[in-house]
C-alpha cells in the first residue's frame, strides 16, 4: 500500500474540517412528535399529553337532561291535570249517599247497575269505580 | 434490503416508544444528516430533512406500523425527502447565499484565519458539487462521521470495493481542482498563497 502523499493528507485534513464544520453543532435533540404521551426526555421535556375529550359528551348529556325534564314535565302535568273524582255508577241498593256524602243527586237511568251488563255488551266497556295505579 | 414494514401485534406503551424512539434518533440521526447534507450541501436543509425524517417514523409508529429495518428506512425516507423537499425550498426561495452555507455568520469583522478558511471552504465546496451524489454520499460519511468503508458499503448497500474506488477517486479528483485555485493550501497550516 503506497504511503499517501503530502497533498492527500492536506485533502483528507481539509475534507474532515469541512464536514465537521458543516454538522450542527451541539447535535440537536430528537424532535418530539405532536400528541406524544411519552415522558419527558432528560435531553428535552415533552409537552404536556392532551387528554382525549369526547367532543359529542356535552351534547349528549344536555339532551339527555332536556328529554328527561320533557317527559318529568309531561308526568307532572298529567298528573295535575287528572279530573276528580267521576261520578261511580250506582250499585245496586245505592242510595244518593254513596254519590256525593249529603247529596241528593241521582244517577241517570244509563248509568243504572242493572242495565250494566246489556251495555257492557254493547260497549265491552268495563263499569265500576276506576282506579289509579 | 428489507424495508418492509408489518403490523404489529401490539404497539408498546408510550413511555418504551418513546425511549426506542430517541434511541434510534441517537443511533442513526447523523447518518440521515449525512444523506440529506450530501444531495445539496446545505446543513439547514439537512437538519429539516432529519427532522421530519423521525417525525414521519413516529407517525408510521402510531399507524400501528412496526418497521423492521429501522436503518434502512430512516435513509430511504431520508433520500426521498432531500430530493423532493429541497426542490420545493428552492422552489419558493431559491438558493442560499455561499457564505450562510458556510455556517460562518458575520455580524462583527471575523479574524483573519477564520474568514481564510471560509474562503478555502467555499472553494471546496464548489468542488464538491461538482461531484456525483454517489461521491458525495461517500465523502460525507468518510470525513463527517469518520466511517470506515466497510460501515459505509453497509449503509449504502454497495461493494468495499466501490467505496474505496470513489473515495480515491474524489480525493484525485478535489486535489487536482483545488490545485488549479489561487491561494489555494490543502495543508491549513500551511502558508498562503503556496501551491502544492
Amino acid at each position: 500500500m503506497s504511503q499517501p502523499s503530502p497533498n492527500s493528507d492536506g485533502v483528507d485534513r481539509l475534507l474532515a474540517d469541512f464536514f465537521k464544520s458543516q454538522m450542527p453543532q451541539p447535535w440537536p435533540s430528537a424532535p418530539v412528535p405532536e400528541g406524544s404521551l411519552a415522558e419527558p426526555s432528560s435531553l428535552r421535556a415533552a409537552p404536556e399529553p392532551r387528554r382525549s375529550v369526547d367532543p359529542g359528551r356535552r351534547p349528549r348529556l344536555t339532551l339527555a337532561v332536556s328529554v328527561a325534564l320533557l317527559l318529568g314535565a309531561l308526568w307532572v302535568m298529567s298528573a295535575g291535570s287528572t279530573p276528580g273524582p267521576r261520578p261511580l255508577p250506582a250499585r245496586p241498593g245505592a242510595g244518593p249517599n254513596d254519590l256525593i256524602s249529603g247529596g241528593s243527586a241521582k244517577l241517570p237511568r244509563e248509568f243504572d247497575r242493572k242495565d250494566k251488563e246489556e251495555d257492557r255488551d254493547k260497549t265491552g266497556l268495563k263499569h265500576g269505580p276506576i282506579t289509579f295505579p | 434490503m428489507p424495508n418492509a414494514s408489518a403490523k404489529g401485534s401490539g404497539p408498546p406503551s408510550g413511555s418504551a416508544r418513546r425511549a426506542e424512539f430517541e434511541s434510534l434518533y441517537e443511533l442513526y440521526s447523523r447518518e440521515v444528516w449525512s444523506l440529506a447534507y450530501a444531495r445539496w450541501m446545505d446543513s439547514d436543509l439537512a437538519l429539516d430533512v432529519t427532522q421530519e425524517v423521525f417525525l414521519r417514523l413516529w407517525k408510521q409508529w402510531e399507524a400501528g406500523d412496526e418497521i423492521l429495518n429501522p436503518r434502512a428506512w430512516l435513509l430511504r425516507v431520508a433520500r426521498n425527502l432531500a430530493e423532493d423537499y429541497a426542490k420545493s425550498a428552492f422552489r419558493r426561495y431559491g438558493t442560499q447565499p455561499p457564505e450562510l452555507l458556510n455556517g460562518v455568520r458575520s455580524r462583527q469583522p471575523e479574524p483573519t484565519e477564520l474568514l481564510e478558511k471560509a474562503e478555502i471552504f467555499a472553494q471546496l465546496r464548489a468542488v464538491l458539487e461538482e461531484l456525483s451524489q454517489a461521491d458525495r454520499d461517500v465523502l460525507t460519511l468518510r470525513y463527517g462521521l469518520d466511517y470506515d468503508a466497510n460501515t459505509i458499503a453497509e449503509l449504502l448497500n454497495v461493494n468495499v470495493t466501490a467505496v474505496h474506488m470513489r473515495l480515491s477517486r474524489a480525493r484525485q479528483r478535489l486535489a487536482e481542482r483545488l490545485a488549479t485555485h489561487e491561494d489555494f493550501n490543502p495543508d491549513l497550516t500551511g502558508e498562503k498563497g503556496t501551491k502544492p
